[in-house]
């Protein structure tokens, strides 16, 4: 079985550039900024279908594109290699290509993409000095309204503003695509954002870190992966897995107008709910810095309890030795104390599931088969309830 | 307080080698390559060597003048300081970014030589048959892959740079004490082998010097060497990659199988007691993978009950895995028994992971 990508269209409009391809049996499309040059090569195509076709164990065929860069199809080897050991659903597939080699074209220039999060200015902030740009996408953690989208512009224009460098916007609907393949996003971001860096064609684009080195897992975006989608003309790079998300978000705390407009919300694309997971960990986070009014005005319940509710969720849980570290760090003895005892509450969950395995065959958990049988997705739907 | 590297120096020693040193704090590290090979007084070795020491340390590392280091190295350092910096935690070492202080050497061309570790192992025949470019000089190391006082060095040697000499790639010994210095400082090997193998490529001036990974790219946990970290011991004339990663270890063994002698002098054992004992946990795990794959060895004694298989204790993770692995492949391979022995095995594991759970949560941690 093939995976064709067919009909690749390049429309140059005044307000963007549009670029389509059929990919299988969906179309997949996204605008570039005006003054972007219109890609000669399939590598942004290539890499955006690269993981789809693995999921179905497809060979991709890129023939009726034009060429990809020389050398390409060796480089995604790598990319292939650690997928199939990290999901064993994705299988390596051939890749074929048109003939020739496109040139490897890249105008001088640093870009990072830009939602407007904790990862997204910590990387703007720290790699200002080389930046031309910043980009912001709809397409990728939303598939926002026109109205929507016009709202997260504007927000996220006040922090680009606030950082000195302009920003660009590009719209994809990857979304849709990749969830027409059934593929979670945790698996396949990390390539979205390397294609859409590709067709963008700056020499480097920067990818800021999800995850910091203490807790790398196996992830779209990741420190080893990032880079390997490089094409030879434009380096892609991941920043920022130095510094915790704690250290990310005391660094932007210094600067009061970043601060006022960072976004994090999982639920909503234009403001934070403060009521999500996200939302209440950031609260807290903020709360310990004596930071919380400013970017949450006008909450008043203690956000030390209320993210203490969301710690069943693994994705907020990992997050409990650096609240307790900053909590210490900051003599919040008290809030140190409570996420403690919410910690103990975890472990002894962890406890009571290893004497289930260990001495009472899995009974337990063969009881409550139901409910984990939601949790199908081991590479992320959003934050799945602890079992 | 600083920890000091000083007094480098190159000097012959009694038996002819070339023995690179310098003193690392109270520690004096060496190195000893044979008589030709050439090598140059560079702080590189040492600083790589050294660096986590001073991290765990939380002191400044300050080279002497005639120890310069080359200024990629050096910028590198920063990015791994900032990695063991946040995997201190899961090493359990109370890693500190520190500054250090050395000389900048001018850049040095890139080497043409490609070296790989090789002891003879699962990981190092594997590597050696599928590295990206030909490789044109093994390293075996005693005082890391053998104990320094291992009276199997001479055997192990010669059956090594034999199989290797009929393939046209020459066998270097380098002697060291690497392995101790790191203990000195209360890193155990596991910590900081990237770092001992990384040093022992600078001072050998290699081009390229390929790590053989031990696991799959599914197993990404902190350790002291890594596919993250191994690359960032280089410098402009030094590459150190990882490599090996795309396979698991029974996938490894059958792939090396193939290849005319190797199983006649495949060596895994570190326990010093013959060439391999065939009692440790890493013959025994090799054994039962070379059963479920039909393959014989005359390097092993035959594997005559699988009771010494379901006694095995994994003392870590990186052990239960590979006893994972295999007992998978058991199933697969439908060998019951097999695979009652290695479950049997890892449920010891889950004891001992559980056993300790307990004592911390009794203990307030």
């Amino acid at each position: 079985m093939t995976m064709a990508v067919r009909n690749w269209r390049v429309d140059e409009r005044p307000d963007a550039i549009r670029v389509s391809a059929d990919v299988g049996d969906t179309n997949l499309w996204f605008t570039l900024p005006p003054g972007t040059r219109a890609p000669e090569a399939a590598d942004s195509f290539c890499a955006m279908a690269l993981i789809p076709a693995m999921a179905l164990g497809e060979d991709l065929d890129l023939s009726a594109l034009p060429p990809l860069t020389a050398g390409y199809v060796e480089r995604l080897e790598a990319v292939q290699e650690i997928w199939a050991c990290w999901n064993p659903f994705l299988r390596h597939v051939e890749i074929r290509s048109s003939a020739g080699d496109a040139p490897p074209v890249a105008a001088a220039g640093t870009v990072a993409f830009f939602s407007g999060g904790i990862d997204a200015v910590f990387t703007a902030l720290a790699r200002r000095p080389v930046l031309d740009r910043l980009v912001l996408i709809n397409g990728f953690d939303f598939s926002m309204s026109p109205d929507e989208f016009t709202a997260a512009l504007t927000r996220t224009s006040r922090l680009a503003d606030a950082l000195g460098l302009p920003l660009a916007t590009i719209e994809t609907n990857w979304i849709q695509f990749t969830r027409h393949h059934g593929i979670a996003r945790n698996t396949t971001f990390g390539s979205c954002l390397a294609a859409l860096g590709l067709a963008l064609a700056s020499e480097r684009v920067i990818i800021g870190s999800s995850n910091s080195y203490a807790r790398l897992t196996p992830m779209g975006s990741h420190p080893i992966l990032d880079p390997l989608w490089s094409n030879g003309a434009t380096s892609v790079e991941h920043h920022g897995s130095h510094a915790t998300r704690n250290e990310k978000l005391m660094t932007i705390a210094d600067h009061p107008e970043l601060l006022r407009e960072l976004w994090v919300c999982h639920v909503n694309p234009v403001a934070n709910c403060g009521t999500c997971p996200k939302c209440l960990r950031f609260r807290l986070a903020l709360a310990l810095l004596g930071k919380e009014r400013l970017a949450f005005p006008g909450v008043t319940d203690d956000p030390a309890v209320a993210w203490c509710g969301v710690i069943r969720y693994r994705s907020e849980r990992a997050f409990l030795p650096e609240m307790i570290a900053l909590a210490r760090a900051r003599g919040r003895d008290d809030v140190a104390r409570r996420l403690i005892r919410a910690e103990r509450g975890v472990r002894m969950r962890g406890f009571l599931r290893d004497v289930d395995t260990l001495f009472l065959g899995g009974a337990l958990h063969r009881r409550t088969a139901t409910a984990e049988a939601s949790d199908l997705y081991p590479w992320g739907r959003g934050p799945l309830p602890e079992s | 307080m600083t920890l000091r590297i000083s007094g480098g120096r190159i000097e012959r020693t009694t038996t002819g080698e070339q023995e690179i040193s310098a003193m690392v704090g109270e520690q004096r590290l060496w190195f000893r390559v044979p008589e030709r090979w050439p090598v140059r007084l560079s702080g590189d070795a040492f600083v790589v060597a050294g660096l986590l020491p001073a991290m765990r340390l939380g002191v400044p590392l300050q080279l002497d003048d005639d120890l310069a280091v080359s200024p990629a190295l050096l910028d590198n350092l920063h990015r791994i300081q900032s990695v063991f910096r946040l995997w201190g935690p899961a090493l359990r070492q109370p890693f500190q970014v520190v500054p250090v202080g050395a000389a900048v050497a001018p850049p040095a061309p890139r080497a043409k030589s490609v070296i790989s570790f090789f002891s003879g192992g699962v990981d190092g025949f594997h590597t050696m048959l599928e590295a990206p470019e030909p490789i044109t000089h093994a390293v075996f190391s005693r005082g890391i892959d053998m104990q320094l006082d291992n009276p199997m060095w001479d055997e192990a040697y010669a059956r090594n740079a034999a199989w290797l000499s009929a393939r046209g790639v020459p066998l270097v010994p380098v002697a060291t004490n690497v392995r101790f210095v790191g203990r000195a400082f209360g890193l155990p090997w596991g910590t900081c082998f990237g770092a001992g193998l990384a040093a022992i490529s600078h001072v050998l001036g290699a081009g390229t010097a390929l790590i053989a990974a031990g696991h799959t790219w599914s197993e990404l946990w902190a350790d002291g060497s890594h596919p993250l970290t191994d690359p960032m011991w280089s410098s402009e004339s030094t590459a150190i990659v990882h490599h090996g990663r795309n396979a698991k270890r029974w996938q490894k063994l059958e792939r090396i199988a193939r290849e005319p002698g190797i199983l006649d002098v495949l060596r895994v054992c570190w326990q010093d007691d013959g060439y391999n004992c065939g009692r440790c946990e890493k013959c025994l795990r090799t054994m039962v993978l070379l059963r479920l794959l039909g393959l014989e060895s005359p390097a092993f004694p035959p594997l005559t009950s699988l009771q010494s298989l379901a006694r095995m204790r994994p003392s870590d993770r990186s052990e239960a895995c590979y006893v994972e692995e295999a007992r998978a492949l058991a199933v697969a391979r439908n060998d019951a028994p097999a695979a009652r022995a290695l479950a049997a095995s890892l449920r010891r594991w889950q004891l001992r992971r559980f056993a300790g759970e307990v004592k911390r949560m009794l203990q307030g941690q």
